[in-house]
C-alpha cells in the first residue's frame, strides 16, 4: 500500500567514503535519502565523478527513490511545476510530496479588458502566511467559443500577460492545435482526451511532448482503458480525471474514485499510478443548485466549490482547476493545500526563548507568546510588519497555542514568571517601562502576573494581527515614567 | 506547414538514416521565416521520397501511429489492510432525550471498502451568558443570548443541531463565579426547552470544573449526556465518576498528543470504571492556518490505532470545531498585512472557515462536531451526509459542462 524505503537498503549503494563526499556520514546519507530530505536527483553528480561501477548502484539508487506515484512537469521557466510523486495513502506515515498547484479559468470569449484583468487578479494573488505568500500557481484556458482561432488567440494574450503554466481546456482536437501552437515551448497541460478523441489527442501529446489529461466521466474500467492505450503508444506523462461531481449525492463518487484510483496506483496497478486532477470548477455549471432563502446562487456555488477542493486536497488531488476568486474561497483552498503537504515531521514548537525581534531597546515592548511554531510565527511577523521592535517571549507549553493552553494549564503566571527568569530578562533592569503586554486570550492570567512578578501586566489584543494598532494607541504604556 | 512539421520530418529522416545526407541539422534558421521553412520541407520530403502534397500529408499524420482500438481492460483495486475491529458505537440521550448513536466505522472514514452504519452529528453551542463572539455568529443569535434555553431551541428548531452543547462559562471564578447549584439549573432548563442529547461543558477552570460537572451530571441524571470534559491536568476522577455514576458518556480530552490521548482513556476506564461504552474522544481541534494539519494527523493517527487493534483507541471522536473562528481569517474584516490580496467578505470567510476547518477532520475519522454558525453547519451536514450515504449512486451528473460555459 506504500513505498518506504529503509536506510539499510540503501546503505550498500553509497559510496564508503561519504564523508569527505557529501561531508557527512554514509548512514546520515543513507538516512536522508530514505526520509526524502535528500534527492537522488540531487546526488546524481558525486556518482559521475565515482569509478564506472557506481553507475550501476546510482540507477539501482534512483529506481529504488523513485515515486510509486508518477512525478510530471507541467510548464516551462522558473514557475514550471512538478505534480504527483506521492508513496503513502496517509501523510502522518511519512508525507505528502509536491504541493497540488492551484489554477483558476479563464475563458476565450472574455473581451481583451476582462481578460487582461482576470489574468492579473489570477496572477496577483497572494496570502501571506509564517513569513511566506502562498498564491495560485496556474492558469486554465477554456474553450467557451468553439472557434480554434479565437482559443489560440486567447492563448498568445496570456502568455504575454503571465508567465504561469497553462492547462489547455477543450476537447475538441482542432481548437486543443490552436492552442498547442500558441503554446508552443510553454509545455502546458492538456485537458482532456477521452474515448472519443483518443487518436487525435494521444497525437497532439506525442507531437508537442506535453502533458495530457484523460478522462471518462468517472468510469475507471474507461479510464484504465485510456491509460493503457496512451502508454502503449508512447505517451508517458498522463494525469487522470476521476471524475468532476462537486455537489450532490454524486460528489461519494468523485471522492471516492479519488481513493480507489490512488490506492490502486500504490498497489502497483501502472495505468492508475499518475497524478489526478480535481476539478471544483464543475460545480458551477447551469444545473448547480439555485438561490435558496439563505444564500444567494453564486456564494452555495463558491463553498461547493472550496468544500470539494479542500476535501479532494486531503484525498490525493494532485492539481485541481477553481474557478472562484473571492477571498472567501481562495483563502481556505491555497491554506488547505498548504496545510496537507506540510511535512508531518516539521516540528511543531519553535525554541522556548527569549527572542529579540528588530533592534529592541529598554523603551521597547515586551510581549509573551507560546512556543507553538505558528503562534510564535505569526506574533513575530505581525510585530514586523507593524514597524516594531521588541522582545517576544516563547512560553513552552509543549507546542499549544495560547488559548489552549491557558485553558488547559500550561500556561500560567507562574510558567510565564519561570520562562522569563531562564531567560535571563529582568523588567526592572532591562526596561524603562516594567511592563509585560499580554495575549488577548491570556486575560485571566492579568492579575496572578502582577502579583507574582511585581510588574505591570496589560491585556493586548486577541489577535496579534492587531498588535500594530494596539501598540500605536497604547504604546508607551500610559501612568509610567 | 508550421515548424514542428519540419522537425517532424527531420526526425524520420534521422530515423531512416538519411539525416547525413543533408547539409543542415539546424533547423531554427526556418523557425519564424515562412520561405525558408518550405523550401526545408520540400527538399527533406523529396528526400523521404513523397512527390505529392498528398502524399507529404499523409506522411505526417503518420509520423506518430496510435492504436486503432482502445484497450479494453478492467480496474481493480483491493481494500485497505484488513482492520481488526470497528470503532466503538455510543449512544447519547436517553429518558426524556431522542437516542443519537455515533461511531461504528469499519474503515477509514468515507472510503470505499466499508459503508459508515451512523452519520457525523453536530452539536451547536450554548452558553449561559452573553459571551464576545464574531459578528457573523452572533447575528443569529442577538435575540437569544441572553437566554440559553431560548438559544438552545433556535439551535434546534432553526439551524437543525442533532445536539447542543452547554457551556457553563458563567462559573469561572474569573468570570462571575456562579455556583454550581446554579449552573445544575440552567442545565435544567436546557433540558426542559429541548428533546436533543446535550452536552455539559464546563468553563475550562481545572478547580471549579469538577464540582460545576458533578452537579450538572447530577441535574442530568438518566439523560445520557456528554460530560465535557475530564483531562490530564484537572481531577478528571472525580468528573470521570460523576459521568458513570449519573449514566452519561465522558468527553476525555487531550492536547494533540496519541499518547497522552492513550494515557487518560486508560486512567478513566480503570480508575473510574467509565463503560466500554461510555466514552468519546477530543483531541483538540486547531483552525485551518492554525494547526489543522497537526489535529488532522492526529486525529488520523488515533482513528487508525483504534481500527488496527488498539482497544483503548477505538472510540469515536468530537471536535471543537468552533475553534474555527480564533483564526482571524474568520473574522477580520480586511488582512492586517497590507501586501495580501483582498480578503474579501468576512460575512462569507467566516462560516466557510469553520466548514473547512469541520470537514478536513471529518476526513480524519470525527464523529460528533461542535459547530457555531448555522451556515457552517448546514453544509458540513450536507458533505458529511453526501459522503457517508450506503446506496450507490449514478454517474449521470458527471458531465463537463464547466468546460464550455460562460459562469
Amino acid at each position: 500500500m506504500s513505498k518506504q524505503v529503509s536506510p539499510l537498503t540503501i546503505y550498500p549503494l553509497l559510496p564508503d567514503d561519504c564523508e569527505s563526499l557529501f561531508g557527512t556520514s554514509r548512514m546520515a546519507i543513507a538516512t536522508q535519502l530514505a526520509g526524502k530530505k535528500l534527492k537522488a536527483g540531487e546526488i546524481k553528480k558525486i556518482y559521475e565523478k565515482l569509478p564506472p561501477e557506481f553507475a550501476e548502484k546510482y540507477e539501482k539508487l534512483a529506481d529504488l527513490l523513485s515515486p510509486l506515484i508518477r512525478e510530471i512537469e507541467i510548464g516551462a521557466g522558473s514557475r514550471k511545476v512538478i505534480i504527483g510523486g506521492d508513496d503513502v495513502m496517509f501523510r502522518h506515515t511519512l508525507s505528502f510530496y509536491n504541493k497540488p498547484p492551484i489554477a483558476a479559468d479563464v475563458w476565450d470569449t472574455l473581451n481583451e479588458a476582462e481578460l487582461t484583468e482576470r489574468v492579473d487578479k489570477i496572477r496577483s494573488f497572494k496570502k501571506f502566511y509564517v513569513g511566506d505568500f502562498l498564491h495560485l500557481d496556474m492558469i486554465a484556458v477554456r474553450s467557451a467559443s468553439g472557434n480554434p482561432e479565437i482559443f489560440g488567440k486567447c492563448v498568445e494574450k496570456i502568455i504575454e500577460r503571465s508567465d504561469l503554466p497553462l492547462i489547455l481546456c477543450t476537447k475538441n482536437p482542432e481548437i486543443m492545435l490552436a492552442g498547442l501552437e500558441a503554446a508552443d515551448g510553454k509545455n502546458p497541460l492538456m485537458y482532456a482526451c477521452d474515448v472519443k478523441n483518443r487518436k487525435e489527442m494521444t497525437k497532439l501529446a506525442l507531437e508537442y511532448d506535453v502533458p495530457i489529461v484523460i478522462t471518462a466521466a468517472g468510469n475507471l474500467d474507461a479510464l484504465k482503458s485510456l491509460s493503457s492505450t496512451l502508454q502503449k503508444d508512447g505517451v508517458s506523462k498522463i494525469v487522470i480525471d476521476p471524475g468532476a461531481a462537486c455537489y450532490g449525492p454524486e460528489f461519494k463518487n468523485t471522492f471516492q474514485n479519488f481513493i480507489k484510483l490512488r490506492k490502486a496506483g500504490l498497489d502497483g496497478d501502472k495505468d492508475s499510478a499518475f497524478p489526478l486532477i480535481a476539478l471544483p470548477i464543475a460545480a458551477r455549471k447551469s444545473s448547480a443548485p439555485p438561490a435558496n432563502e439563505k444564500m444567494p446562487r453564486e456564494i452555495i456555488a463558491d463553498y461547493h466549490e472550496t468544500v470539494a477542493a479542500s476535501a479532494l486536497t486531503v484525498r490525493y488531488a494532485d492539481i485541481m482547476i477553481i474557478h472562484g476568486l473571492e477571498g472567501h474561497e481562495l483563502l481556505p483552498i491555497v491554506h488547505a493545500a498548504d496545510m496537507i503537504y506540510t511535512d508531518p515531521r516539521t516540528p511543531s514548537s519553535v525554541e522556548p526563548k527569549l527572542y529579540k525581534i528588530g533592534t529592541p531597546d529598554m523603551s521597547s515592548p515586551v510581549l509573551f507568546t507560546t512556543n507553538f511554531a505558528l503562534t510564535y510565527y505569526t506574533v513575530e511577523s505581525d510585530l514586523i510588519s507593524a514597524g516594531f521592535s521588541g522582545y517576544v517571549l516563547a512560553v513552552e507549553t509543549g507546542g499549544l497555542g495560547v488559548e489552549a493552553a491557558a485553558a488547559g494549564g500550561q500556561l500560567t503566571a507562574e510558567v510565564v514568571k519561570k520562562s522569563f527568569e531562564e531567560a535571563r530578562f529582568n523588567f526592572e533592569e532591562e526596561t524603562t517601562h516594567q511592563t509585560l503586554v499580554l495575549p488577548g486570550l491570556a486575560a485571566r492570567l492579568q492579575l496572578d502576573i502582577e502579583k507574582s512578578m511585581n510588574i505591570t501586566a496589560v491585556v493586548g489584543p486577541m489577535d496579534s494581527g492587531r498588535l500594530a494598532k494596539w501598540l500605536e494607541e497604547n504604546w508607551p504604556p500610559k501612568n509610567r515614567e | 506547414m508550421k515548424y514542428s512539421d519540419l522537425e517532424k520530418l527531420f526526425q524520420m529522416l534521422q530515423t531512416e538514416g538519411k539525416a547525413s545526407d543533408l547539409q543542415f541539422s539546424d533547423l531554427s534558421g526556418a523557425k519564424g521565416d515562412e520561405k525558408e521553412l518550405l523550401s526545408r520541407i520540400s527538399q527533406i520530403s523529396s528526400l523521404l521520397g513523397c512527390k505529392t502534397d498528398s502524399e507529404l500529408e499523409a506522411l505526417l499524420s503518420n509520423a506518430y501511429p496510435v492504436s486503432d482500438t482502445l484497450d479494453s481492460v478492467k480496474f481493480d483495486v483491493t481494500g485497505l489492510i484488513r482492520f481488526k475491529q470497528p470503532i466503538r458505537e455510543i449512544t447519547l440521550g436517553a429518558g426524556s432525550r431522542k437516542k443519537i448513536i455515533i461511531g461504528g466505522e469499519k474503515t477509514m472514514p468515507y472510503f470505499f471498502d466499508a459503508a459508515a452504519p451512523n452519520t457525523a452529528r453536530v452539536t451547536m453551542d450554548v452558553f449561559d451568558m452573553p459571551v464576545g463572539l464574531a459578528k457573523s455568529v452572533r447575528a443569529n443569535y442577538e435575540d437569544v443570548m441572553e437566554d440559553p434555553a431560548a438559544w438552545a431551541k433556535k439551535a434546534v428548531s432553526e439551524f437543525g443541531a442533532d445536539m447542543i452543547t452547554i457551556h457553563l462559562v458563567s462559573t469561572d471564578p474569573a468570570i462571575k463565579d456562579t455556583s454550581a447549584r446554579e449552573a445544575a439549573k440552567t442545565v435544567e432548563n436546557i433540558l426542559q426547552a429541548v428533546d436533543v442529547p446535550i452536552v455539559i461543558g464546563g468553563s475550562g477552570n481545572p478547580q471549579k470544573d469538577p464540582e460545576v460537572l458533578e452537579k450538572a451530571a447530577e441535574a442530568a441524571e438518566g439523560e445520557r449526556a456528554l460530560i465535557a470534559s475530564a483531562n490530564l491536568s484537572m481531577d478528571y476522577q472525580r468528573v470521570g465518576n460523576a459521568a458513570k455514576k449519573f449514566g452519561h458518556v465522558i468527553l476525555a480530552w487531550t492536547q494533540m498528543d496519541i499518547n497522552a490521548q492513550k494515557e487518560l482513556n486508560r486512567k478513566l476506564f480503570r480508575q473510574c470504571g467509565t463503560d466500554p461504552d461510555g466514552l468519546i474522544m477530543d483531541p483538540t481541534t486547531a483552525a485551518l492556518g492554525y494547526g489543522l494539519d497537526y489535529a488532522y494527523s492526529n486525529m488520523e493517527r488515533i482513528r487508525m490505532a483504534g481500527l488496527t487493534g488498539d482497544t483503548e483507541l477505538a472510540y469515536p471522536l468530537s471536535s471543537g470545531t468552533t475553534n474555527a473562528w480564533g483564526a482571524r481569517e474568520a473574522w477580520m474584516i480586511t488582512s492586517p498585512q497590507s501586501q495580501d490580496s483582498d480578503w474579501g467578505d468576512r460575512e462569507y470567510r467566516g462560516p466557510i472557515w469553520e466548514i473547512i476547518t469541520g470537514m478536513t477532520l471529518a476526513l480524519a475519522g470525527n464523529d460528533l462536531f461542535m459547530m457555531m454558525h448555522p451556515k457552517a453547519v448546514l453544509f458540513l451536514k450536507e458533505f458529511t451526509e453526501i459522503l457517508g450515504n450506503s446506496a450507490p449512486v449514478g454517474f449521470e451528473k458527471m458531465n463537463d459542462d464547466w468546460l464550455t460555459e460562460v459562469f
